[in-house]
């Protein structure tokens, strides 16, 4: 499996885990496009925080290595990592 | 109690409990109120805020030790304490959960921990001035003044994160969102938070049927006799069985009732409970069995009947998964929870089960299965000595009543809010309800004890009346359907009429409010009572006239 494959993974694991906290008819997608943490988007702030939590740590434990994912510049942009599941794998592919 | 709404106060951020509590779908359902991040004293000590008028009928208060108690903060520090201190800010916490208590009908409070990895003191640490001594000091204070209270209940929140293993503690939620435990925690506190909802709104299961070969011993009665079983001894598997057997006592302890739906022969089944010098469980222990080759589904239906209990009250244990799978098609409200083939995981698969929560252990509670064994010889007896006059004389029956009273309410509680069948008014009410309502003047509540030459049912009967213009008006007549046509249902009315001859009102009156199950009481008043037209059936009885004590029933009040 590919490295972007592998992280691909771990936010479709990630996105498992965050719904079993939302009701009948709000499960977050799996797909590129599917909205995140953005105007209009389905996560708010502590969804976000769930998210980032998990995340990192998956990550740390797949590649053995920390990513910061609530670092505040990262949503200060124009075009947030958070925007979409797709961007966000994007973003850890990269900074890897 | 409705407990269509629940309170979250918590001093960190109680988003993903109250998130796992929404979209949990084991009953009872309800609405999550979270009150404002770390406000917890302030709203416990303020009777008049915002977050009590949502009018939540539960309230679920968690904190962290450190939140709570400063000297408790000091010591995580490392700085040396005033244990007398610690003591004192935990009692005036617990003072503040007690008087906030009285605003709901119930209130859980999970305990103090503190995350694993924390070593303290290491081996000093369960000395005084270790993070565990302390910890185990505030807990132990906590405990031992709530344990009287009729509404506020600690729950072990120790067990949710020794469930939730190494994912308890998540130190990146909480710089990241003030959230102290992983998800696991919250998932694990969910059964338990249900569970305890269950139990004080009376949905505890009432009755586990048990099978017999392989599931409370091992081996094949019918087949290896007695002497083969497999129970007790220098025998992993029969110690095994020799512990669910210990587990399944504990049970009857806590008041659950105990079925058998065996395929047997009965006689050979039931010697084998009697004889084999093993056995933990005695016949006295069983509140009825079927014992035959007739399907199981039909005989568990037949005897949650013949104790007047529901399917949604009887749990079913079986080896045997093709049987469990039958009871699970044809009974779908009898919980038929999956067994494990190895008999070694029976008494922790059955310890670790929740659905027999309840609030309370009374006498009664303890002694159930023993009564309803009575109840069993009564009956036998019954057939015996031949017409139901006869039968009835030879009961030596005494009731005794007494006026409800700090030292009966509980078990009053009880009785008035799972009985059914007969039941005037089916009024449901918490214990300082019921309080509430005899303090006030013209009323007055009784309750009664039955006993005969079988034994004592204990209290077993309810009477309250109220003064209404020109006359009085029986409120709640409520009698267990254990003591159900022995004449004690006569002697309830015997005394209501008495009561009002000594209270001086003209006539007592006596409405019935029609339920899906409380014909029975319909029935009696309209044999027992005159009828006055209405709407809703309404019986009066003259005070000129006392109303006849059944001459086999022996009276005190």
């Amino acid at each position: 499996m590919q490295r972007r494959e592998k992280i691909a993974a771990l936010v479709g694991a990630a996105i498992d885990e965050l719904n079993l906290q939302r009701g009948p008819g709000e499960a977050l997608g799996k797909a590129a496009d599917t909205l995140l943490f953005t105007l209009g988007g389905p996560l708010d702030s502590l969804g976000l925080v769930n998210l980032i939590a998990d995340l990192e740590g998956r990550v740390e434990a797949e590649f053995g290595e920390w990513v910061n994912l609530a670092d505040e510049t990262l949503f200060a942009g124009e075009i947030s990592p958070f925007q979409s599941v797709g961007r966000l794998v994007d973003y850890i592919d990269g900074i890897l | 109690m409705n407990g269509d709404a629940c309170l979250l106060l918590a001093d960190f951020n109680s988003g993903n409990l109250a998130a796992y509590l929404r979209n949990d779908q084991a009953a009872p359902l309800f609405e999550v109120v979270e009150a404002p991040y770390d406000q917890v004293v302030p709203i416990l000590a303020d009777a008049g805020h915002a977050s009590w008028a949502a009018g939540a009928q539960i309230a679920v208060v968690w904190t962290r030790p450190e939140a709570v108690s400063p000297t408790f903060s000091a010591i995580l520090r490392g700085d040396v304490a005033d244990l007398g201190r610690l003591a004192a800010e935990v009692d005036r916490y617990t003072k503040l959960l007690i008087e906030a208590g009285l605003r709901v009908q119930l209130m859980l409070v999970p305990t103090w921990v503190v995350p694993t990895y924390r070593r303290g003191l290491g081996m000093s640490d369960f000395r005084p001035g270790g993070v565990a001594h302390a910890l185990m000091t505030m807990n132990g204070r906590l405990v031992a003044a709530l344990a009287g209270d009729p509404r506020v209940y600690v729950l072990d929140a120790q067990k949710w994160c020794e469930r939730a293993g190494a994912k308890a503690f998540d130190p990146k939620l909480w710089y990241l969102g003030k959230i102290p435990f992983g998800h696991e925690v919250f998932k694990a506190a969910i059964p338990d938070i249900k569970a305890a909802l269950r139990g004080v709104n009376g949905r505890a299961k009432k009755l586990l049927v048990v099978d017999l070969d392989d599931t409370l011993w091992g081996g094949i009665v019918g087949e290896v006799g007695v002497e083969g079983l497999v129970l007790g001894g220098h025998d992993r598997v029969g110690e095994a069985f020799l512990d669910f057997q210990r587990a399944l006592k504990a049970l009857v302890r806590r008041g659950v009732l105990l079925g058998i739906v065996s395929k047997n022969e009965e006689q050979v089944a039931l010697s084998a409970i009697n004889s084999h010098p093993e056995m933990v469980l005695g016949r006295a222990d069983f509140a009825g069995w079927r014992i035959d080759w007739t399907d199981k589904a039909h005989h568990i239906a037949s005897l949650a009947a013949e104790l007047n209990l529901g399917l949604q009250d009887v749990v079913f244990i079986d080896d045997n998964p093709a049987e469990r799978a039958r009871v699970r098609e044809a009974l779908p409200g009898v919980l038929v929870p999956d067994w494990p083939a190895d008999p070694s995981h029976y008494a922790a698969t059955l310890e670790q089960m929740v659905c027999f929560d309840a609030p309370d252990r009374t006498w009664e509670d303890g002694a159930r299965n023993q009564m309803y064994a009575e109840e069993k010889e009564r009956y036998t007896d019954r057939e015996a000595v031949g017409a139901l006059d006869e039968w009835l004389h030879t009961l030596a029956l005494q009731v005794s009543a007494e006026r409800v009273n700090r030292t009966n309410v509980r078990r009053t509680i009880q009785l008035l809010n799972k009985t059914n069948q007969m039941n005037l008014s089916t009024r449901r009410l918490s214990e300082a309800e019921l309080v509430e309502w005899v303090g006030q003047e013209g009323r007055e509540a009784w309750v009664y004890r039955v006993e005969d030459r079988f034994g004592d049912s204990g209290l077993t009967g309810i009477l309250s009346l109220q003064a209404v213009s020109g006359g009085g008006r029986v409120v709640d007549f409520v009698l267990s359907c254990r003591v159900m046509g022995r004449g004690v249902e006569e002697t309830l009315l015997h005394h209501a009429v008495a009561r009002a001859q000594v209270l001086g009102w003209e006539e007592l009156l006596v409405e019935y409010l029609p339920t899906e199950k409380n014909k029975p009481c319909l029935d009696l008043m309209s044999r027992a009572l005159q009828p006055l037209k209405g709407d809703l059936p309404l019986f009066r009885w003259p005070i000129a006239s006392e109303f006849p004590l059944p001459g086999h029933v022996e009276f005190r009040s």
